[in-house]
């Protein structure tokens, strides 16, 4: 300012030196300088890549614990039949599927096997080979039937 | 101890920023707060204004590369913060139909106790906005037109226009009054 001239406003006697103090406190105490930015911007990173990392780990962990989706499980027979199950379970398990698809192995070769035999066969013989892959065969007893004409 | 000059402050600031803002807060915090103060007119919006030019200044003073003189720099930070409180205290005034324009003249118990400073300080307040900043950097700080315009952004032969009608109106104003 000039000298000479006189301030037409007029302010508190202390009021300066308080100004000062709280401009300090804003700044030099308050230190919201560059290296502090650097620190906040390293946190800021370091933060990201944890959450990141937590995020695609608890990604997997669901994926593993996740119920087995509603699948079309198809299980062939043979050439001509197939058997279409829309979902065995909804919370079958993979060993359980494993398990059923081994099942469903198992009868396609032994339905291999009949084919593969001659349909000329005898009743005993047919008794005999589905004994001897496992089926069950009941003998139909005569008088259970009763009356019942077919 | 000679007081350091703005171009050492500055060096300094980059060594040792608490003492050389300290420094400077010294040096500037009154013709900051006047700055404001012939803007704003009331008290509370200068000293916010004030503070916050200087928050201003701690956050970019690194990054002042010297392009401009010192005092341009500052008073163009406080220059458009005042101008930003401007804006708010605008905004309040429409918002409040009781404005109350009595703080504003309340503040004449301020005022110097001589009638010549309460006179001009009212004229001041009178004048429109631009004017008021002319001739208090020009009648106050003393200013070149040149550093007046980077500081307010605009022409020197404008500036110098504005001047003359606040001389003009000030003097009208002193001798009716």
């Amino acid at each position: 300012m000039k000298p000479g001239y006189k301030e037409p406003y007029k302010v508190g006697e202390k009021y300066f030196d308080n100004l000062e103090e709280i401009i300090i406190a804003k700044t030099i105490k308050n230190k919201p300088k560059s290296n502090n930015r650097v620190m906040w911007f390293s946190l800021a990173a370091a933060a990201s890549v944890i959450m990141c990392i937590w995020f695609a780990v608890s990604l997997n962990k669901s994926e593993d614990n996740k119920p087995m989706e509603q699948t079309t499980v198809i299980v062939k027979i043979d050439d001509k039949s197939t058997i279409e199950s829309s979902v065995l379970v909804e919370s079958i398990s993979s060993d359980d599927l494993t398990e059923v698809l081994a099942e469903a192995e198992t009868i396609k070769v032994e339905e291999a096997v009949l084919i593969e035999k001659p349909v000329d066969i005898t009743d005993q013989e047919m008794e005999l080979l589905m004994e001897e892959v496992g089926l069950v065969y009941m003998d139909l007893d005569e008088d259970l039937l009763g009356e019942i004409e077919i | 101890m000679k007081p350091l000059s703005d171009k050492e402050l500055i060096v300094a600031f980059r060594n040792q920023p608490e003492v050389a803002f300290s420094a400077i807060l010294k040096k500037y915090k009154e013709p900051v707060y006047f700055q404001c103060r012939r803007i704003l007119v009331l008290h509370e919006d200068a000293d916010d204004a004030t503070q916050n030019t200087f928050v201003k200044v701690w956050r970019n003073l690194e990054n002042f590369k010297g392009d401009s003189k010192f005092t341009t720099w500052l008073y163009r930070i406080a220059y458009n913060e005042s101008l930003t409180q401007l804006k708010k205290q605008k905004k309040t005034q429409l918002e409040s139909d009781d404005f109350d324009k009595s703080k504003m003249h309340n503040d004449s118990s301020n005022l110097d106790a001589e009638t010549i400073n309460a006179l001009l300080a009212e004229a001041l307040e009178s004048l429109p906005e631009k004017q008021r900043m002319v001739f208090h950097y020009r009648y106050f700080e003393d200013l070149a037109f040149k550093q007046i315009a980077e500081i307010m952004e605009t022409s020197e032969g404008g500036l110098k226009a504005n001047y003359h009608h606040a001389v003009k109106k000030i003097k009208e104003k002193l001798q009716i009054d």
